[in-house]
């Protein structure tokens, strides 16, 4: 059973958690994860583990643009179709 | 926000909206007290001793300063139960000692703009320590995205959710069928190394919270 990382070690991170994502955007559990749900916030998962690890500074960018997006009024089926349903 | 301890987590949802923690609440202040011990043991500060007594096993860093009554304590006694720790601290002729140490962590998260420092009146006694909306938020959110993932926990979530289940707090910020997940999931746990850990600390907390409960009967007698 690990600690949770610090934020200086999550900042530095490739790959962070979900948990680790609500925690460096202020986003909602939720929400992120409804993002994701919806293939809007792209993710790997080893076989192995279950855990869902996000790039980092892809999901952070990926993140900043949805919010944009819905602060200016698009729909998540807009938002889906401006970014593409393929993570990038 | 900054990374906070797991005793200053468990303060921001713990206390009224307020920011009041008072004697009526005696399952969240013995709480408070558990998570006390709990972060000074997750920090390696302290460490478990024979005959289920704890004792200081590293010197105090700089960031767990909100903690230096409780540690001080520790060290001064030596090996000591940890139900003789939050009877120095829950049960002593007045509530000063308590309140030193609630202060103390309340302080360091009013520093940081996380709650509202309130005053405790001419007398002195316990501060109130009015938490920020966000804050609160944002340390639920973290612990909801840990525990409702597929995905192993932290010893730091598991800590957190020990107390606020304890404490019943949970109830305020987790939905039934959130509750169920939770519960779900800790029972799938059991049989890990994980879930054994999880379950130590409910014993610990639990045992803490019955032992005070009652040393106050036979004290009120």
């Amino acid at each position: 059973m690990s600690r949770q990382r610090s934020l200086e070690v999550i900042r530095q991170a490739e790959f962070v958690t979900i948990g680790e994502l609500v925690r460096l955007t202020g986003v909602r559990y939720s929400t992120l994860k409804f993002y994701t749900e919806e293939g809007l916030l792209p993710f790997e998962q080893a076989e192995e583990n279950l855990t869902r690890r996000y790039r980092r500074q892809t999901s952070l960018q990926r993140i900043q643009k949805i919010r944009a997006l819905r602060e200016a009024g698009r729909s998540i089926p807009e938002i889906k179709a401006l970014l593409g349903e393929k993570p990038g | 926000m900054n990374d906070l301890t797991l005793v200053q987590q468990y303060l921001l949802c713990a206390v009224s909206d307020s920011g009041k923690l008072t004697n009526l609440h005696s399952e969240r202040m013995i709480c408070f007290l558990a998570g006390g011990l709990l972060t000074l043991e997750l920090a390696g500060c302290v460490a478990p001793a024979e005959k289920k007594k704890v004792s200081v096993a590293a010197p105090l860093p700089e960031a767990l300063d909100d903690l230096r009554p409780m540690y001080d304590f520790i060290a001064q006694k030596g090996p000591v139960k940890p139900e003789k720790v939050a009877e120095e601290f829950y049960l002593g002729m007045t509530s000063k000692k308590f309140d030193q140490l609630f202060n103390a962590v309340g302080e360091r998260l009013a520093a940081q703009g996380l709650a509202e420092a309130g005053g405790p009146g001419l007398l002195g006694g316990r501060k109130s320590f009015k938490p920020a909306k966000q804050a609160v938020d944002q340390v639920v959110e973290l612990l909801r995205a840990e525990l409702l993932e597929d995905a192993p926990i932290t010893e730091d979530a598991a800590a957190l959710a020990v107390l606020l289940d304890q404490s019943g707090c949970i109830k305020t910020y987790f939905s039934p069928y959130e509750r169920k997940s939770i519960r779900e999931k800790r029972k799938a746990l059991s049989q890990s190394e994980t879930g054994k850990l999880v379950e130590d600390m409910m014993c610990f907390v639990e045992d803490l919270v019955s032992a005070m409960a009652a040393l106050t009967v036979l004290n009120n007698i």
